[in-house]
């Protein structure tokens, strides 16, 4: 499988970091592209040309993001790794789905304008999420992340596409034992595929 | 007079997000209040952390730490939040999802996490907040997609404003089947729900 892993990796977040390269190691029979968020210099924030341009035959116009929509272009699976500090994505994860995932890539219109979906050949759509707060607080605001990726995207993917989520809360506070566990969940997720 | 805080993301001036904004602001000023305008793209706003490493921000983050407090005092100097933001993938764009990230956080809590708590309002200020927001799907296929946009400002915003806080939901469906005259009424509709409000 071609597999996408869509890393958001502030430097400072070591444990994000290690929870990649393990889901990487894991799926080392597969081809994976990394897309790092934060070494690739990343702008999330939509400029007024990219929104312009939105809506045309071109609606990608940077060469960084070329390069993410060939990836998803020929991608069986997508990866997402994430810390939340606002109940959803973070802003980078947000701005590589409203840039990459454009009409003609995610979607595209039918003849009527309908809008029609274009992400059939993504098999399988996984998310790996820290989270700062408990599972009872997310759940009484809303898993943000979990409902964009594996709601919204998979409406662009199809019910056959697989989904599997992985959640480490109380992230900040989560001893060394807990977080080995996570990982070892991890890998033992990712090999299985 | 009361102060009305409108933050607004489009990247696009004009757009129909542009006009909302300005009938945003044209009516609060009607109804008399003293309007407070946030545009996050007119202030170059950066809804993503510096990093400490790259040598150019640090010159920059002086004046990023400030447009950060800047952002919480006009907060805090707010009765009415009036929000107004094209909903795209199910949620707030790129841009205004990292202000929330960033300016709506606890300012007393332990650092790096900054989170809100339950209990611990931030901005007790606030006694309402309105989203303008418009989707370019219908509204099935956002129930489909599980509305996290709403759900987070209707909730999670509330947390930090306080339960006695009313969110209003004024929201525009199926933008990209607009049927003549749709988008006039959606303006008109804005306009009214907040000459109502006041």
């Amino acid at each position: 499988m071609n597999v996408t892993v869509i890393s958001c990796l502030p430097e400072s977040n070591g444990f994000l970091a290690a929870c990649t390269r393990t889901v990487i190691d894991a799926l080392d029979s597969h081809h994976v592209d990394l897309v790092d968020l934060v070494a690739d210099g990343f702008v999330p924030a939509m400029t007024a040309e990219e929104r312009q341009a939105y809506f045309t035959d071109t609606p990608i116009c940077d060469p960084l993001i070329e390069r993410y929509a060939e990836y998803v272009n020929r991608a069986d699976a997508l990866v997402f790794v994430y810390h939340s500090t606002w109940y959803g994505l973070p802003a980078l994860t947000k701005g590589w789905l409203e840039k990459v995932m454009v009409p003609g890539v995610a979607f595209g219109f039918d003849d009527n304008g309908t809008i029609e979906a274009r992400l059939h050949h993504v098999r399988r759509i996984a998310g790996v999420a820290t989270h700062d707060v408990s599972a009872r607080e997310l759940r009484s605001v809303v898993d943000g992340g979990r409902r964009t990726l594996l709601r919204a995207l998979r409406v662009s993917a199809g019910l056959r596409t697989r989904t599997s989520w992985f959640a480490l809360y109380n992230s900040s506070t989560s001893d060394v034992r807990g977080q080995e566990r996570f990982l070892a969940r991890l890998q033992r997720g990712f090999a299985r595929w | 007079m009361v102060t009305a805080l409108v933050v607004h993301s489009h990247p696009c001036n004009p757009s129909l997000g542009s006009t909302l904004r300005d009938t945003a602001v044209g009516a609060l000023g009607d109804a008399g209040y003293s309007v407070d305008l946030l545009d996050l793209y007119a202030e170059q706003f950066d809804p993503v952390e510096p990093r400490p490493s790259t040598g150019s921000t640090a010159a920059g983050s002086g004046s990023d730490t400030q447009q950060l407090a800047d952002h919480i005092a006009r907060l805090r100097a707010c009765k009415l939040l009036v929000l107004v933001y094209p909903t795209w993938w199910g949620a707030q764009p790129a841009m205004l999802t990292g202000w929330l990230d960033r300016v709506w956080r606890d300012p007393d809590a332990v650092a790096p996490t900054g989170r809100l708590r339950p209990n611990k309002t931030v901005f007790g200020n606030i006694d309402r907040v309105v989203v303008i927001t418009t989707h370019g799907s219908p509204r099935w296929i956002n129930a489909l997609q599980g509305e996290s946009g709403k759900r987070l400002l209707q909730r999670g915003m509330r947390r930090a404003v306080g339960s006695h806080c009313k969110v209003d939901w004024v929201a525009l469906y199926d933008l990209d089947h607009v049927r003549p005259g749709q988008t006039d009424a959606f303006i008109g509709r804005v306009r009214e729900h907040l000459a109502r409000i006041a």
